[in-house]
């Protein structure tokens, strides 16, 4: 329990470091909110008034000062583009990113531990080969062209699916055509997943089967199915470890994936805001979602403690 | 009889009726007429739009997303006092029913009668002064500093108004400006009733106009949908419904359309144009004022030469680009005019492909051994185009005659920020900066870009032609619009014979419409009347 304790004492000066890197990066970054927004004919006056209505006229350890406070409290301020609350904004498309990246990650989850349990059961022959390479297309296949190829195949040529948006018209909160325009999306996310995950699992699995203790479990005569049991609570470690990174990086949302199917998801925000140099999103966003990293690494860690008395004393 | 001004009847077919202008010496007066003929409300269907924008445009007064977020969204909910017809390109009376100036300094403008937002308050002059305090005086309780920033490139020349009564307001400049005519198409009115009931943030969530369309639901970033107002003043939208989704990416907005998800798609794939047409899609494309362009810097070898400036162009087969690189999308330029526009002159000269004549051209400015450029290019952006693509076939081209392209990418907020900063700072170490412009949109477009410096305008060039300056104050002060058009278009002729700008292309503005779409004109501006489209069953 202390090491949890130390674990959630350390992600303080992590979260600490990434406010600091979240609102310095866009200051660092050339290009300026003012000229995205304000028309080239502008008068130097009329741009100083914008520059002071957003606060970017103060010294830079002032307004990082004022961001954090406000941050603290909840307060990420108005996108300066679309003129909306960032909380609104970020809600809503975090809502819509883990919508997406929990049905990816339970795919890329599920059949990557498939695929890798028959791979690993089938050690060198060919069903091994055929489904190892599976995992390898899934880790090296572009997941904007698998997702072309899927619109294509499944919406565009034969019509079971929709091509893109969350929602069909007047569908508002019905999940079942939610779920409809969650197929493709997910498939095209969990893809890579699916190649990490099964890769891994195959090598967990192989690298617990010879050990000595399975020997000593069989030898004792234990049912198939509790070894099983066994063998996967010492595999499950690197897996749960490379699933919680997997999870981390799906919940920063995607921006090809989310840009092709038209997600309006933190991804597509984030690009949004990033080409409109929308400081107050932006700075929002990497916090976000470098907290996400920090709660999901401390909950793996956890997890894995759990699983693994082992590495709790260590 | 002038025929600049005409009214606009949304709804009313080919027969348009043209309006009595009555031009009485130096001033300028426009009269009024009734909607003739009574259109079919409703029951047009359900038109479902896939645009390019991320993010569904701001709904206040002035909409973001450039010009597509004013097109689909600010001119559906909103009206201007005076408004381009995106079909003749000429300017129609919308929520003024008539104005007056004789010196082009104090305008007056008689309101359309009987006008009323859509929240069923009334459209008068006292509506008129709200909003322009509220991006103009500084003291009004509902001053919004960011809308008035955004708008202040149409109202810096303002410098009073007033209600005379209660449907005539007058508008007085700094000094005397033809060309306030066209920026006064783009301040729109919102109801002071809706502004007062939500405060100016909340406002744009509740946006509430005269226009043709108003917002029945907003879902944020995913889908607007509008349906149309049946007490719009110059008769009803056919439609039942206008729904707009941010599709961002051209080869979703394609699947979107191909599958039958949405009707209508803005700027498609253009390896997909020779598809959709053998499928029976309506792919439109129409001349606009649209251009693709290398902004050279006038101040420094090379491009200080003309004769280089020439050759570039020359270089470039431009005609091929246009037909095979993108499928018919665009026409080769020869200047920022396009030809058929207003303000095109045809004793401007053109520069057709030609290398032989290039080569020598850059003989003569001392480069036979060839000459190195660096140009400067966006990744994406409105109204780029395919950069990508195209720059690496302007590199291809250029090589032959000598001219060694380098080009260095950046995001389009840098070269947005780039080019208002010109050749003298981010850009200093360029030859040039890929952008694309919207020539002739605005009157005042010719000084902004070629006469004014940077920060009052975008002449990073370092161009200057006397000329042209002399030209561009005329036309600036002169009292007869057809006088005054005629100069710009001598002013863009001129720089169409100085190359300060090294345009490539014409863009032709590529939608795709399924055929059931029907009644809509392609227009030849970067707006659209949606009223006239009705979607078969």
């Amino acid at each position: 329990m202390t090491r949890i304790f130390h674990r959630i004492l350390l992600a303080i000066p992590t979260l600490f470091g990434i406010s600091v890197v979240a609102f310095a990066l866009v200051h660092i970054m050339p290009g300026s909110p003012v000229d995205a927004l304000v028309p080239p004919d502008a008068t130097a006056d009329v741009r100083a008034q914008v520059i002071h209505s957003f606060g970017l006229d103060k010294p830079l350890p002032v307004q990082y000062g004022l961001w954090l406070l406000n941050a603290l409290h909840g307060n990420f301020g108005i996108s300066m583009g679309m003129r909306v609350p960032v909380n609104q904004l970020l809600g809503q498309a975090i809502e819509n990113t883990l919508i997406l990246a929990v049905a990816a990650a339970v795919f890329g989850f599920l059949a990557g531990t498939v695929l890798g349990i028959i791979s690993s059961l089938n050690q060198g022959n060919w069903i091994d080969r055929f489904v190892s390479a599976i995992g390898l297309v899934g880790v090296s296949v572009p997941a904007y062209w698998f997702a072309m190829i899927m619109v294509i195949l499944f919406s565009v040529k034969l019509g079971w699916l929709p091509t893109s948006g969350m929602y069909s018209q007047g569908q508002q909160g019905n999940v079942l055509d939610l779920l409809g325009h969650l197929i493709i999306p997910a498939i095209s996310l969990g893809i890579t997943s699916v190649g990490v995950t099964s890769r891994m699992v195959r090598a967990s699995f192989i690298q617990v089967i010879q050990q000595d203790f399975v020997l000593a479990l069989r030898a004792k005569g234990l049912e198939r199915r509790m070894i099983l049991w066994h063998w996967l609570r010492n595999a499950a470690p690197p897996i749960l470890t490379v699933t919680g990174l997997e999870l981390g990086y799906l919940l920063g949302g995607s921006i090809l994936i989310e840009t092709i199917f038209a997600w309006p998801g933190l991804g597509g925000l984030l690009n949004g805001a990033i080409g409109l140099r929308d400081m107050p999103v932006i700075q929002a966003g990497i916090l976000l979602i470098g907290t996400m990293f920090v709660v999901i690494n401390i909950f793996v860690d956890f997890a894995n403690a759990r699983v693994d008395p082992r590495i709790q004393r260590t | 009889m002038k025929k600049w001004i005409k009214m606009n009847f949304p709804g009313i077919a080919a027969t348009a009726v043209a309006l009595m202008v009555v031009g009485c010496g130096s001033s300028v007066t426009s009269g009024t007429s009734t909607n003739l003929s009574v259109t079919k409300v409703g029951s047009g269907g359900i038109l479902t739009i896939g645009a390019t924008f991320s993010n569904l445009p701001n709904m206040d007064v002035v909409p973001d997303q450039g010009y597509e977020g004013r097109r689909f969204v600010g001119n559906q909910l909103y009206d201007p006092l005076i408004k381009e017809n995106p079909n003749t390109n000429e300017f129609d009376m919308d929520l003024a029913k008539s104005f007056k100036t004789t010196d082009m300094k104090v305008w007056t403008f008689q309101l359309r009668p009987g006008v009323k937002f859509q929240d069923g308050s009334p459209w008068n002059a006292q509506a008129a002064m709200f909003n322009l305090d509220r991006i103009l005086n500084k003291d009004s309780k509902y001053y919004d500093p960011t809308v008035a920033a955004l708008i202040t490139g149409r109202t810096k020349e303002i410098a009073s108004y007033k209600a005379l009564d209660d449907m005539t307001l007058q508008i007085t400049l700094k000094e005397p400006d033809s060309f306030f005519e066209s920026d006064l198409t783009q301040i729109l009115f919102a109801s002071p009733t809706a502004i007062e009931k939500y405060g100016n943030a909340e406002y744009q969530n509740h946006p509430v106009g005269t226009g043709p369309f108003k917002v029945s639901k907003a879902i944020l970033r995913q889908e607007l949908d509008l349906v149309p107002n049946k007490d719009y003043w110059a008769g009803s939208p056919k439609l039942d419904e206008l729904i707009l989704k941010p599709m961002p990416d051209p080869s979703t907005r394609l699947a979107a359309i191909l599958s039958g998800q949405i009707d209508w798609a803005e700027v498609p794939p253009t390896e997909s144009i020779p598809q959709l047409k053998q499928k029976g899609y309506q792919v439109l494309t129409k001349p606009y004022p649209h251009v693709w362009e290398v902004i050279p810097d006038m101040s420094k070898a090379p491009f200080n030469d003309k004769r280089v400036r020439e050759a570039f162009i020359e270089a470039i087969n431009r005609k091929a680009m246009s037909d095979q690189l993108l499928n018919g999308a665009a026409n080769p330029a020869d200047g920022p005019m396009f030809p058929g526009s207003t303000y095109y002159s045809k004793n401007a000269p053109t520069y057709p492909y030609n290398l032989a004549n290039a080569k020598k051209l850059l003989a003569e400015a001392g480069y036979s051994k060839g000459v190195n450029v660096t140009i400067n290019m966006p990744t994406s952006g409105s109204g780029n185009m395919w950069p990508g693509p195209m720059s690496e076939f302007i590199q291809e081209q250029e090589a032959k005659v000598g001219i060694h392209v380098t080009i260095h990418q950046y995001d389009w907020n840098q070269i947005l920020t780039q080019q208002r900063a010109g050749f003298t700072g981010p850009l200093k170490d360029a030859n040039g900066l890929i952008f694309s412009s919207a020539p002739g949109t605005l009157l005042g477009d010719l000084e902004t870009s070629f006469v004014l410096p940077e920060p009052n305008g975008s002449d990073i060039m370092g161009y200057d032609n006397p000329q042209l300056d002399k030209i561009v104050t005329e036309a600036k002060a002169s009292t007869d619009p057809a006088e005054r058009d005629k100069l710009l278009a001598e002013g863009w002729g001129i720089v169409q014979t100085d190359i300060p700008w090294l345009t490539i292309v014409h863009d032709l503005n590529l939608r795709v419409l399924n055929p059931k779409v029907q009644g809509f004109v392609t227009p030849s501006s970067w707006f659209a009347d949606l009223t006239t489209v009705w979607v078969e069953k």
